[in-house]
């Protein structure tokens, strides 16, 4: 097993390298290899003339899905740059081109690699040109970033609006998959339905595609289908113990189908993660077999750094067997109901609000640190991004509330250069002596 | 006559410095107050209603550690200010509080201050009301805009207990019209050839705008401007602020110590704040969203592409001789703006000075007086040559 303490290493351009992770599953590697493969064609496709859109994560894909448009995503592609080590240099080229360095650094890694006078340096070959661009406007940078992109490529760019709710819901994961309705007010509903047709327009003028609503009402029975077998292996997960799986294997077998989602591939994967799962726990199998922490990991992934974990699972039998990424594509993607585009609508308009504003994300981070039985919290906070914290006081206040302990920490999930291994690592151990209370095996 | 135009300007300053004072005037004799935080909130409606509305702002004395408890260090240090002075208890005199979404921070901070009526015990700001308003120049955001601004009106009716009456929204679209009318007649007193009035006293009078009675600072603002071609002329080299907006004056003084003047500035306490009138001829609602929906947009609601336009048109407007960005730290939006606005005034011909990642009040004033002295003697030193604007010498 790789021990970060002493592998985070230094490459030959001064940085803090990361440490891939051990996999324990088969999914992880099936999805990986899939998405290499899926990439590789994808860049045939269009150097052979079907468009390309670059999307942003937030961006209703099942739309892309159904006009059979190709799309790569903002925060997938950064995550792959990082996972190769190639952040530094590409934030560097940013860097150079006048914009500062703590800029947005997760959603800015495409467009730095589009300053890459060889681009095909890049990760598989480099992203191949796009045809249109979409993004949300869940931030103020979103649309900066977007349009300096589409604008290096000269490509069209639409930008779909964000509204903001006035109520708040109780236990919002209880109503989202049918009473969705009720959970959002109606003129939000509305208004995203209205914006997701003027997508498609655009969409259907930009890339001379189709938008088949058979094809669409397919894409969305696939896309719930896929999380419910996430759903399913999530509440496998939540009640076992020890913990069969920890997030470095959950988080790219549920990450890499997640951008595939509305394909039969997308829900065979869920599946085999699920059943993949069910059959450790048969054999007996255990991230630590004598587990004595299970502990959470609030926030975005550290995707240059995913071997971080492992660590802890040494020293102390300590389990990071929570992401939000699993969690969330259990609770949070599901939705039946009778008008298509309008389902689709509920499954994105809350988004924003279930994962990064309080109330709404603190609840649903407690309610699920209660089903895991979990131990502590490790919440990851990027102070180069506005929307990641979510509501850093509150998500506090809620753990204190529930007893159980939380560490806050401030750490870019993309940007290996500010990353102090050695730091971060003794933060986290203080934090499972001291708060937990479990000393090293 | 020099006099009166002066006691009338000190009455402006006297609204700005002691920002909540009319506003605590007014809860005690009048009638209700409304704070609002973003630059949507229709005053029109408030004024019509009989309420005062007033800008929630920070001062240079407003210690930011406390509203930083319960924000994050990724928003930038005017919310943080702002956000303070809520919950420290400045605003308890406040009726009611409308939130707009005129930044990312600014709508997060709406969740925190509605959260924190969800889980404290006791809180000193009335519960927030949020005027959902899109920016997008799309006619579905125009239409929502529209509903938003009806549900604000219901909002009105029910602190109130009263319909809105259409003749009071006409009323009051008068009044507000004639503030931005004298505004921008004081702002041309900035932009032309031999500028009378300061850039540190336009932000104030700008400011005490939003901090007291439309109709009284109408008044003032007029006697002021009836008089301010017998102001002597600034003498300076002529500078335009860009990047994050201006609550309180720290800057725009350290620059104006340094034989400049601040000639224009395109933040929402600066400028933005006057663009545009009401249509009057108009249905009253349809000519409110217009104005507040079709004017230029801040950083934090703009492409980089509006930003460098709006940019370069009021630079050459302003017939400034320089640029200065100043940009909060953490403030991302206009960050994302500076590489190509610079771009843009390098082809003007224009220098432009970046002061990144800044305090919410100046920390480094030695520091900042030498930029700035350097900045502004580079201009000097070059204003012969520097003959792009329009064809005009500068100096
Ligand atoms: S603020 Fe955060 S979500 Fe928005 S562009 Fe920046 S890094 Fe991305």
């Amino acid at each position: 097993m790789t021990e970060p303490h002493t592998s985070a290493k230094k490459d030959t351009r001064g940085t803090q390298r990361g440490t891939a992770s051990v996999k324990r599953l088969n999914t992880p590697k099936l999805a990986t290899a899939y998405q290499k493969e899926w990439f590789l064609s994808l860049r045939e496709k269009v150097e052979a003339g079907e468009p390309l859109a670059f999307v942003n994560a937030d961006v209703p894909q099942e739309i892309f899905r159904a006009m059979d448009i190709p799309y790569v995503v903002n925060q997938w592609w950064s995550s792959v740059c990082s996972a190769k080590q190639m952040s530094p240099y590409y934030l560097d080229l940013l860097n150079e081109h006048g914009y500062r360095q703590d800029l947005c650094r997760y959603c800015s890694l495409s467009l730095a690699s589009a300053f890459d006078t060889e681009p095909e340096k890049g990760p598989w070959g480099g992203l191949p040109k796009p045809t249109v661009a979409v993004t949300r406007l869940t931030c103020d940078s979103q649309s900066k970033i977007f349009e300096l992109w589409s604008k290096k490529f000269g490509v069209n760019f639409y930008a779909l609006e964000n509204t903001v709710p006035r109520e708040i819901p109780n236990n919002w994961w209880e109503l989202a998959p049918d009473k969705w309705e009720q959970l959002f007010e109606p003129h939000r509903l509305d208004h995203m339905l209205e914006d997701f047709k003027g997508l498609i327009r655009f969409l259907e003028i930009n890339t001379g595609k189709v938008f088949s609503e058979t094809k669409f009402k397919k894409v969305l029975q696939l896309v719930n289908e896929q999380a419910e077998y996430n759903r399913k292996t999530r509440d496998l997960i939540s009640k076992t113990k020890p913990s069969p799986v920890s997030i470095t294997d959950t988080v790219p077998a549920v990450m890499v189908p997640q951008w595939q989602r509305g394909t039969q591939w997308a829900v065979d994967i869920a599946k085999h993660l699920y059943e993949e799962v069910k059959g450790l726990i048969e054999a007996g199998e255990a991230v630590c077999k004598n587990e004595r922490v299970r502990l959470m990991w609030l926030g975005r992934g550290l995707w240059f750094n995913l071997g971080f974990y492992q660590h802890f699972e040494k020293k102390y039998d300590a389990s990071f067997m929570w992401s939000i990424y699993l969690a969330l594509a259990s609770d949070a993607y599901a939705r039946y109901g009778e008008d298509p585009l309008r389902t689709l609508a509920s499954r994105f308009v809350g988004m924003e609000d279930m994962l990064h504003m309080p109330p709404w994300n603190s609840d649903w981070y407690v309610k699920e640190a209660k089903n895991n039985n979990i131990q502590g919290a490790v919440h990851i906070i990027s102070d180069s991004c506005t929307m990641s914290a979510g509501g850093t006081y509150f998500v506090k206040k809620a753990f204190e509330e529930a007893n159980i302990p939380l560490l806050q920490l401030h750490a870019d999930p993309v940007d290996s250069r500010g990353w102090d291994n050695d730091v971060m690592t003794a933060k986290i151990e203080d934090f499972i002596e001291n708060e937990i209370g479990v000393k090293p095996c | 006559m020099e006099k009166e135009s002066r006691s009338s300007l000190s009455k402006l300053i006297e609204a700005y410095d002691k920002r909540d004072l009319a506003a605590i005037q007014w809860s005690e004799n009048q009638g209700q107050t409304v704070g609002f935080l973003g630059s949507e909130v229709p005053e029109e409606l408030l004024i019509a209603a009989g309420f005062l509305p007033i800008k929630v702002a920070g001062t240079e004395k407003t210690d930011t550690r406390i509203g930083s408890v319960y924000l994050e260090s990724g928003f930038d240090p005017m919310i943080h200010a702002q956000f303070t002075r809520l919950v420290e208890g400045s605003y308890s005199y406040l009726d009611h509080l409308i939130v707009s979404n005129s930044s990312d921070a600014l709508i997060r901070s709406y969740y925190y201050l509605r959260a924190l009526h969800h889980v404290e015990r006791e809180v000193l700001f009335p519960k927030p009301f949020f005027h959902d308003f899109l920016h997008t120049k799309f006619h579905s955001s125009a239409l929502y805009n529209r509903d938003r601004t009806k549900d604000l009106i219901n909002q009105i009716e029910v602190w109130t207990g009263e319909p809105l009456r259409e003749e009071r929204i006409v009323e009051a679209i008068k009044t507000c019209n004639e503030t931005r009318t004298l505004l921008k007649k004081m702002d041309s007193f900035r932009r032309c050839e031999q500028p009378r009035i300061s850039g540190v006293h336009a932000l104030k009078i700008i400011g005490a705008s939003m901090f007291m009675e439309k109709v009284e600072f109408n008044n003032l603002l007029k006697q002021y401007l009836d008089k301010v071609s017998e102001m002597p002329v600034i003498k300076g080299v002529r500078l335009f602020v860009t990047g994050s907006s201006h609550e309180h004056t720290q800057f725009y003084e350290a620059i104006e110590r340094e034989q400049a003047v601040i000639v224009g500035e395109d933040h929402e306490n600066g400028s933005r704040y006057y663009e545009g009138l009401v249509d009057q001829e108009v249905d009253p609602i349809d000519g409110i969203v217009d104005r507040y929906h079709y004017r230029f947009n801040p950083s934090s609601q703009a492409t980089v592409s509006e930003r460098v336009a709006s940019l370069s048109e009021n630079v050459v407007a302003a017939k400034a001789q320089g640029v200065i960005s100043f940009i909060y730290r953490s403030d991302d939006a206009p960050s994302w703006d500076f590489p190509e606005q610079k771009k843009i005034l390098d082809k003007l011909g224009i220098p432009v000075l970046l002061l990144d990642k800044q305090d919410y009040k100046v920390a480094d004033e030695k520091g900042l007086r030498k930029k700035l002295n350097q900045f502004i003697d580079e201009i000097k030193r070059n204003s012969s040559k520097n003959i792009n604007i329009e064809g005009e010498r500068n100096d």
